[in-house]
């Protein structure tokens, strides 16, 4: 009985740490039950860049935290991670919940729609006003690459977003596994950027490295290394089978000439030729041409790559830093776009530039537009550029001193600009329902192409199957289409 | 012992093996660095403190303990996990609605059971089975419509959002119904005698009897409160009133997630509920055999 | 005064019960007929439009995820039938330690599902990546929920192992029965309630799985874990304006689960009048 409860007590004692520890004193009894906060204004600002992914991204915010509230003594920054997979639940659920937040960064997946909701604050006039600020807090449309400025406005001229990054898909390659076949193989030497004195460059890679597709097949055919057992011991390639769906399809139907929907996101438009094609080039790299590492669900492209067994992966433009963070400081790869197909024209990829939204439910107008101004200005770009080795969306900020040695420091940054400017816009509506009907036919037939190639799969054929899946795409677009309309109704907007 | 009691043994060893094996996993691995997991995801201890790993290190071979993180203490994960991944403040709102909702279930559920087991009132055994048949709709059902009382309640994102659908509960009132039956009248009858109300006689003659029962449904709210996840999934965006269970789930979601960190945060969120049950085991166990008994 | 008292008693219980149950059905069956947002508002008379696109549409996944779930569902019931009550018959010969064993067993049901499942996605891709392919994803999703319960069910099954008095055994030893004649002849016909109430239990309980998809495999492979809850939280929340075609969708689950419970009561109550 004794000892019992000396437990209860012990127990009971360290549940009174954890209490302190969270700072569940008066801070939290006060937020139960009161909704005005101690200071002036408190502006809170929501992210999916989480501390707990990387600590960069702490650094990065608490850097703009620091600086924005000395600047700005009467606001409070306060800041909320909410994961990239629930953000549009969560968002949905903050509007109409207690406490909304006032900015928060949107990726492009969801900002059109977040728009057509009614959740944004238009920033036409805020814009106009901005157009006499001094060029590096100067965010209106000339201030940024063309690329970034593509989905942050609708159809009618309403801006609701102001770019903070540039994004794009791109292939990275591992240096060190080039480096090593270099020393015997011209053509992979050829990949190399040369220097003047004709020496090759082997932290660099050409931007146009990859010229057709061919090349790209017999380049990562001469990466793949078998060991005597048929085993894989380096990969020239890595294919995700499970989830890797419509946004690892989409680059590689941009460098075929094709598009994955239209501009107004009305129609899916990639189960046409050139998606067909593109599908059956990946779909072989894994199983004719075998490049690949098998298909598994728990280790992801990444794990894989950052591990040295293949050669090159699909990744974002904005992965470099979480390499190097998760290998402890590697930094010897390098980005390329996506060569062009049989019916493509030119390097292509596609890009995207994620933005800082004012909510409509904002009551603090002017101090949200404030930290936009920071954190969209050029001193907001260096700070990116600084932490995280972000490249910028600002035209201005490629002449600054701090990017010519952010490219020095990490040299994989080196074609980000031009891979950006070589992308088109990455598609942008209902993403979440059109993953959800297109996702699962993209994994069907990526795992059952020989199958389906011998007739004997669950799809007659790669063209039945991604038909299907763009009628399912159109369903949903049809279905999203009614309720915008809708609500362009409701608000008298229609 | 005879050999067929002696084979049972084994094999309910061997059975336990297997369900303490998972245990085992995720304690090992949230031991583990980075990159210990990402080299062998098998394995329950970590590669620096393998034997094989340790003698290759003495003799000077290039071993699990040069690799990134080889130095770092085994508890590294947990401190990460709060530091970076608040799961203090997780474990923190956990038992707080917890606390709070087996309270208040208990209260209401005391108040009602009493009212059906001594209280002699019309349409009482027709509202006794209206209450029971709500037990019906199975809670994924409810999922959806929950969400649709609340909001039009204006309680999303709010405490009372989260708290308020888990104060529902037809089978507590069917437990300690069961229980309050079982007493006795004649004390019942000795206590009005003497003066006491229907309140008194509740709270001073029926409930100290009751209490196993009420120990067991006690203790069965509040596992089911801190184990609760698709509501608190679905009312809740303000981080700040995340229980584990949804705090969890979103440290998975990252893209590159830290899953010895996970794991750490996973023991811390298993530990509490395992330690109670360590306590109460004797009311868990009859509680279930009372629920499955009397159906 | 004292006629209102009771009611006061019972009103706190019932209010909230109540509100939570019937009245948040009868909002969603009011919602399922129409085009429904609950966020963003707006909404447009639908009839029965979100039904007839559940049942009958291309696109709907519906029919897929009641097969997925009812296959899930069968699963679990035969699992739990091979594991649970081989393991209460062999608990109860291994006296000594029943209790260190009910302990052990009883873990996963002690522990949040969230966690179960984090620690099973590497545990299943470790053991033969059960979760890559179409057909093992699912049958892995239902070792899990077997595995979950084996000790929840084995103590159900032991209270009712307990009930049956021993002097049938020794009467039935005394008349030259072996063990499987006396489990055919003597525990299972005993058992029967128990077992019953066990697979109704466990029926109704994997009908409802949701976390362990949520958390492991998003429905994949190829759709073949989408249940019927995933696809419900997928259409209410991550999808603009569907939130009434999720509600038809709930509806439409509480209608195949309303029609089991049915025919479960009726089971039960032939019983009883059997047992009299």
């Amino acid at each position: 009985m004794r000892a019992r409860l000396a437990l209860l007590l012990l127990g009971t004692l360290l549940l009174a740490v954890v209490f302190l520890r969270a700072g569940l004193t008066r801070g939290f009894i006060d937020s139960l039950f009161s909704d005005q906060p101690a200071r002036a204004v408190q502006l809170r600002v929501w992210d999916w860049w989480s501390a707990a992914s990387n600590e960069e991204y702490g650094r990065y915010f608490d850097a703009v935290e620091q600086t924005f509230e000395a600047r700005n003594p009467d606001v409070n920054v306060v800041y909320q991670v909410v994961p990239f997979g629930n953000y549009v639940q969560k968002l949905s659920t903050a509007m109409v919940g207690d406490t909304p937040p006032d900015v928060f960064q949107s990726s492009v997946y969801w900002a059109e729609g977040f728009y057509h909701r009614g959740m944004l604050r238009p920033l036409n006039d805020l814009l106009a006003e901005n157009e006499r600020a001094s060029p590096p807090e100067r965010v209106t449309e000339e201030m940024f690459l063309p690329p970034a400025w593509r989905h942050n406005r609708a159809q009618d001229g309403t801006v609701f977003g102001v770019p903070q990054i540039i994004d794009a898909e791109c292939l990275i390659w591992n240096l060190d596994i080039l480096e090593r076949e270099a020393a015997h193989d011209d053509a992979i030497r050829d990949l190399f950027v040369r220097r003047e004195d004709n020496s090759i460059d082997y932290a660099h890679l050409r931007f146009d490295a990859l010229t057709s597709w061919d090349h790209f097949r017999s380049v990562t055919r001469k990466l793949t290394r078998r060991r005597a057992d048929g085993a894989l011991e380096q990969a020239g390639f890595v294919i995700n089978g499970y989830g890797g769906g419509a946004g690892m399809f989409s680059p590689w139907l941009s460098s075929n000439g094709g598009r994955y929907q239209d501009a107004a996101g009305t129609r899916a438009t990639f189960a046409g030729e050139a998606g067909v094609e593109a599908m059956r080039f990946l779909a072989r790299l894994y199983w004719e041409d075998r490049v690949c590492p098998p298909f598994r669900r728990q280790i992801t492209d990444a794990e894989l790559f950052q591990e040295g067994k293949v050669a090159c992966m699909v990744a974002g433009t904005w992965s470099g830093k979480d390499i190097m963070r998760n290998t402890l400081g590697w930094k010897h790869f390098s980005k390329t776009a996506f060569p062009p197909g049989p019916l493509g024209d030119g390097q292509k990829t596609v890009t995207w530039g994620n933005m800082l939204v004012i909510s409509r439910r904002c009551e603090q107008v002017d101090a949200a537009w404030r930290y936009v101004q920071f954190v969209c200005g050029l001193e907001g770009n260096l700070l990116r550029s600084r932490i995280l080795g972000y490249n910028g969306p600002r035209l201005d900020f490629y002449r600054t001193e701090q990017w010519h040695r952010a490219m020095a420091e990490r040299p994989y940054l080196a074609n980000v600009k031009n891979i950006c400017l070589a992308g088109e816009k990455l598609r942008h509506t209902e993403i979440i329902a059109v993953n959800h009907q297109v996702n699962p036919i993209i994994e069907t037939v990526l795992l059952r192409f020989p199958r389906i190639e011998a007739g004997k799969g669950p799809y007659p054929s790669i063209e039945a199957a991604l038909q299907e899946a763009e009628r399912n795409a159109n369903g949903v677009f049809r279905r999203y289409n009614k309720q915008v309309a809708r609500w362009l109704e409701k608000r008298g907007e229609g | 012992m005879s050999r067929g009691s002696r084979l049972a043994l084994v094999v309910m060893i061997l059975g336990a093996m297997v369900m303490v094996y998972p245990y085992a996993y995720m304690l090992g691995s949230s031991f583990k660095t980075r990159k210990e997991f990402a080299e062998d995801r098998g394995s329950l201890i970590p590669a620096r403190y393998q034997p094989g790993e340790i003698l290759a290190d003495l003799r000077g071979e290039p071993s699990a303990r040069d690799w990134p993180g080889a130095d770092w203490p085994f508890y590294q994960n947990y401190v990460d996990s709060i530091r970076y991944g608040r799961v203090d403040r997780f474990l923190a709102n956990s038992f707080i609605y917890a606390v709070l909702i087996t309270g208040v279930q208990l209260f209401l559920n005391i108040l009602a059971a009493y009212a059906f087991a001594r209280m002699r009132f019309p349409g009482r055994d027709l509202l006794f089975a209206l209450l029971l048949s709500t037990m019906i709709v199975p809670p994924a059902v409810l999922l959806v419509p929950n969400f649709l009382v609340i909001r039009d309640l204006g309680l999303v994102d709010t405490l009372w959002g989260i708290l308020l659908p888990s104060f529902a509960g037809a089978f507590g009132v069917f437990l300690l119904r069961q229980a309050f039956l079982n007493i006795p009248g004649e004390l019942e009858q000795a206590a009005r005698i003497d003066g006491c109300g229907s309140w008194g006689i509740l709270w001073n003659v029926v409930l100290p009897l009751s209490k196993p029962a009420l120990i067991t449904l006690g203790l069965f709210t509040f596992m089911g409160a801190w184990n609760m996840f698709e509501w608190p999934l679905v009312v809740l965006s303000n981080q700040d009133y995340y229980p584990l269970t949804v705090g969890l789930s979103y440290f998975s979601a990252e893209t590159s997630s830290d899953w010895p960190r996970i794991f750490a945060a996973s023991v811390m969120g298993a530990a509490p509920l395992i330690l109670l049950f360590l306590f109460a085991q004797r009311y868990l166990v009859g509680g279930i055999r009372l629920s499955g008994l009397n159906t | 005064m004292r006629c209102l008292a009771p009611y006061l008693y019972i009103a706190p219980v019932f209010a909230v019960t109540i509100v939570f149950s019937f009245v948040a059905m009868g909002i969603s069956l009011v919602a399922s007929v129409y085009h429904y947002d609950a966020f963003a508002g707006a909404s447009e008379f639908a009839g029965l439009e979100n039904y007839r696109r559940a049942l009958f549409a291309d696109d709907s996944t519906f029919w897929l995820s009641l097969r997925n779930t009812a296959f899930y569902s069968a699963m679990c019931l035969v699992g739990v039938l091979l594991t649970a009550l081989p393991l209460a018959l062999l608990c109860q010969r291994a006296r000594r330690f029943q209790a260190l064993f009910r302990t052990l067993y009883f873990l996963p049901s002690i522990t949040p599902g969230v966690i179960l499942a984090l620690v099973f996605y590497h545990i299943f891709g470790v053991w033969g990546q059960l979760l890559d392919t179409a057909w093992t994803s699912l049958p892995a999703l239902a070792l899990l929920g077997v595995w979950s319960g084996a000790g929840y069910n084995m103590v159900i099954f032991l209270a009712g192992l307990s009930e049956i008095p021993p002097q049938f055994y020794e009467a039935a030893q005394i008349d030259g029965a072996g063990r499987a004649q006396q489990f055919r002849h003597i525990t299972v016909p005993l058992l029967r309630n128990t077992l019953v109430f066990v697979m109704v239990m466990t029926i109704i309980g994997s009908f409802q799985v949701f976390t362990s998809v949520y958390i492991m495999t998003g429905g994949g492979p190829e759709r073949s874990t989408e249940v019927i809850a995933y696809t419900i939280f997928i259409n209410a929340f991550a999808v603009a304006g569907q939130m009434g075609y999720a509600s038809a969708l709930a509806w439409l689950l509480f209608a195949v689960v309303f029609v089991f419970v049915l025919i479960q009561m009726r089971i039960f109550r032939s019983r009883r009048i059997y047992d009299e």
